[in-house]
């Protein structure tokens, strides 16, 4: 490829920008991880369970036991690494493997704020974030990164706003403020704001401000004259989200995350007010030769390759759905690992039943017995847990009680966004026989339109 | 859409409302507001307190039927001991739908009603007399179960009768049964009566572990596995495939099964429906917070659904004979008939009106997105 093309995303920035957003995350994954413990979570999550739900192809990746707290306390180690940049790029490593392992353990957990964790740390393994801001930077380092390396950070976290914002644009969400009209009336507790939650108007007000939010709030933190004003308003979105609802660390992971958008200069200045000296290089003007090698400001094919790979990723990833005929609210193949985040309400009831065809048997489960409440909830209106739970329940009927051969029915009932419930997977439809949503849902009989 | 109109007007409110936050005045009138506060004071004061306080009193009774059986037993006290036994019986289903804290903590279900009970430790624990009937191993080794095998096990009246009079252990294990019924259903009531009603009315809102997210979690946990499958789905062999005669609420009594299922639906369904057990009046209610919400189900109200649905079950399962363990052995069809009147309540509880309540259903807590 031509140089000259190639050279503005190569110029060289300031690393203080990566910085901020290593530290700043190592600090909060290490909050995340100890909270998570504490509350009980492992017990309850990983090792209360008889049995997991697993993401196709990853099978493989079980809980440790009581080594599963080992797993935690690794990943809260490699994340004091990336705080302070010690072993840089083994921490950031060890960090998205123990970490994406532990979301590997049971779909039933799946978050997109876990998910966009993942994928940072793993961008972070191929960025020079430890160039800047560290003990020992200042020794030898000029504290100088190629653009690229922080564009890309710029450029994830951006998409993680836009994509969210065009995933509101439709008809539910804009013509009906569904799902906040739900959400927001139970939440008349809060002090001030809360009594305002209940009326049809602020649900309004808050889903279109919501979706004008996250589509322009990347691009109105590139430019100067809007990023301090946009970022306050990052701020008060987040904590306002913190408020009403029970999602846990994401607010401030994003407030973290959006600061990449601050110049470098900004970030100098306040590692300077905060940081010891010698974490910072001592000049920032000229690049020493050494510095000049791997993952150095010469074109590197590798983590070039790596990162833009990525991101080509990233952008096309969440248009996967439209492959899929039919409503995605209602099948959801392909509504995770896509930024469609707070997007629905969605609950359902599943009643499964056991059949073997050879002498006619037929008998109800009770899915306490081989599910957590919090499995069962979430199983009750995703396609592909129902599916992977009938082969568990056909399994263990083969195995431990004999059965020669087992079909699995499910009376399956879904209300979605307000609208009553209804009848949701074919009952005629033996569920170990099928691989996808298209073959065992019924339709959704209502439309929802946009994206 | 004049919502939409209104949409810049909306702005300028909000932005004026934050703007202004530090001298606010009184908060606007809301508009379709749910008066939580409003609800949990009606549910303590006139279901919750008033069905315990009958609980309590009939349990107090049945021990003192008890006493007087035990020193002399005779016909007579016997069919007084069988009544009072049966009046409690009847009094906790009002009672178990809707457990205190204080209960909950207790463990109260667990060691008033877990059925089948084990008939041979019962009678090794009346050999032996000194069972600590604490151990959660032994749940099913007392309370009202345990009371329906002792009382009206297999025989006639004149059998069971002479049981007791031959054996002075089963009348101590009698009364242990019924005095540990009258002293957990007394530390609830203390319970309650310091600290508890207040706390339970102060915790007022939205989060998992207020008053209103736990009781109707309970409530539906109630529903669905002590009534729907306790009392009809597993007798019925629902979930084994063949019924289960054994399985029945108090099997060996011949004619309570039905009446408890039946006092069970009805203590549910008038606390949907928020009727006061205090007076022929109602109050707030799930039934009323739906309808404020206005929320629907096909072409009607869903609390309209779930009101028709309770009497759907009610008929459905008054069709039954009264001993269900004879329903089973005979009748079965119309147990599987009552099962399915019964699971679609599941539905419209469990998935719409917690949807429409924005209650979670969750008796874990974690993150969401």
């Amino acid at each position: 490829m031509p140089r000259t093309r190639l050279s503005p995303l190569l110029k060289p920035v300031s690393g203080a920008p990566l910085a901020t957003v290593r530290f700043y995350f190592g600090l909060l994954m290490l909050v995340s991880l100890i909270r998570f413990v504490a509350y009980g979570w492992v017990e309850k999550l990983y090792l209360e369970p008889t049995w997991h739900f697993h993401y196709a192809g990853f099978e493989w990746v079980q809980p440790l036991g009581i080594y599963t707290y080992g797993l935690f306390a690794l990943s809260g180690l490699a994340a004091i690494g990336l705080m302070l940049a010690h072993r840089y790029r083994l921490s950031a490593l060890v960090f998205f493997l123990s970490f994406t392992y532990i979301e590997l353990m049971d779909k039933t957990t799946y978050l997109n704020h876990y998910y966009f964790i993942s994928v940072l740390a793993f961008l972070l393994c191929w960025l020079p974030a430890h160039r800047y801001g560290a003990p020992g930077a200042g020794r030898k380092k000029a504290g100088r990164v190629p653009y690229y390396t922080v564009g890309a950070v710029k450029l994830l976290v951006g998409l993680v706003y836009f994509y969210a914002g065009l995933a509101k644009l439709n008809s539910d969400w804009l013509l009906q403020a569904q799902p906040l009209a739900t959400w927001l009336p139970g939440r008349t507790d809060l002090p001030l704001l809360g009594s305002f939650l209940d009326q049809t108007w602020v649900a309004y007000f808050f889903s279109w401000a919501g979706a004008a939010f996250d589509l322009s709030a990347p691009f109105l933190l590139l430019y100067r004259r809007t990023r301090s004003w946009t970022y306050a308003v990052v701020v008060l979105f987040h904590i306002l989200t913190w408020l009403l609802f029970p999602i846990g660390m994401f607010p401030f992971i994003m407030i973290g995350a959006a600061l990449i958008f601050f110049p470098g200069a900004w970030h100098e200045r306040v590692w300077q007010r905060l940081a010891p000296s010698r974490w910072l290089p001592a000049t920032t003007g000229r690049t020493p030769q050494a510095e000049r090698g791997t993952f150095g400001l010469r074109p590197n094919v590798l983590p070039g390759a790596v990162i833009g790979f990525l991101l080509l990723g990233q952008l096309v990833l969440p248009w996967r759905y439209l492959a899929q005929p039919g409503e995605l609210f209602w099948h959801e193949e392909g509504f995770r690992f896509s930024w469609r985040v707070m997007l629905m309400e969605k609950a359902g009831y599943a009643q499964f039943w056991l059949e073997n065809p050879r002498n006619g048997r037929r008998q109800a489960v009770q899915n306490h017995h081989f599910l957590t409440a919090f499995q069962e909830k979430q199983m009750s209106f995703q396609p592909d847990m129902m599916r992977e739970y009938a082969q568990l329940l056909a399994r263990h009927y083969r195995q431990s009680k004999n059965w020669d051969t087992v079909a699995v029915y499910a009376d399956v009932y879904v209300a979605l966004n307000g609208r009553p419930s209804r009848r949701y997977v074919k009952p005629e439809v033996d569920l170990t026989q099928v691989s996808s949503a298209a073959e065992m849902l019924l339709p959704f009989d209502d439309t929802i339109t946009g994206l | 859409m004049t919502l939409l109109r209104r949409f810049p007007l909306a702005l300028l409110f909000l932005t004026l409302a934050w703007g202004c936050e530090e001298n606010a005045g009184p908060a606007p009138a809301k508009g379709d507001s749910v008066d939580r506060a409003a609800l949990l004071q009606f549910w303590a004061a006139d279901i919750i307190e008033p069905r315990y306080q009958a609980y309590d009193q009939a349990v107090n009774q049945l021990e003192q039927s008890a006493q007087a059986f035990v020193e002399q037993p005779g016909i007579t006290k016997y069919q007084k001991l069988y009544d009072r036994y049966r009046t409690a019986y009847l009094r906790w289903q009002a009672v178990a739908p809707l457990p205190t804290p204080a209960a909950e903590a207790l463990g109260l279900a667990n060691y008033t009603n877990v059925y089948p009970v084990d008939t041979a430790q019962i009678e090794t624990h009346i050999r032996e007399a000194n069972i600590d009937l604490s151990l959660p191993s032994t749940f099913d080794e007392q309370g009202f179960p345990a009371l329906d095998y002792l009382l009206a096990g297999p025989g006639s009246p004149q059998t069971i009768l002479r049981r007791f009079q031959d054996n002075p252990a089963r009348g101590q294990y009698l009364l242990r049964l019924t005095g540990r019924l009258a002293n957990l259903s007394q530390q609830v009531m203390e319970q309650w009566d310091q600290g508890g009603r207040s706390n339970f009315i102060a915790a007022d809102g939205a989060s998992a572990t207020a008053s209103v997210n736990q009781l109707v979690n309970d409530y539906i946990y109630y529903y669905e596995r002590k009534l729907r499958a306790g009392k009809i789905g597993i007798p019925a062999g629902v979930f084994s495939g063949s019924p289960r005669a054994t399985a029945v609420e108090a099997p060996f009594s011949d004619t309570l099964s039905r009446s408890l299922a039946l006092a069970s639906i009805e203590g549910c369904a008038r606390f949907f429906r928020g009727e006061s057990e205090r007076a022929s009046r109602k109050g707030p209610s799930l039934k009323s917070y739906l309808d404020t919400l206005g929320t629907r189900h096909q072409d009607g109200l869903l609390s309209e659904a779930i009101v028709g649905q309770f009497a759907r079950a009610r008929q459905k399962v008054k069709a039954l004979p009264p001993s269900f363990a004879t329903a089973v052995r005979s009748q079965n069809t119309l147990m599987l008939e009552a099962y399915d009147a019964l699971q679609v309540n599941v539905v419209y509880l469990k998935v719409d009106m917690l949807q429409a309540l924005n209650i979670r259903v969750d008796y874990v807590d974690a993150d969401g997105d």
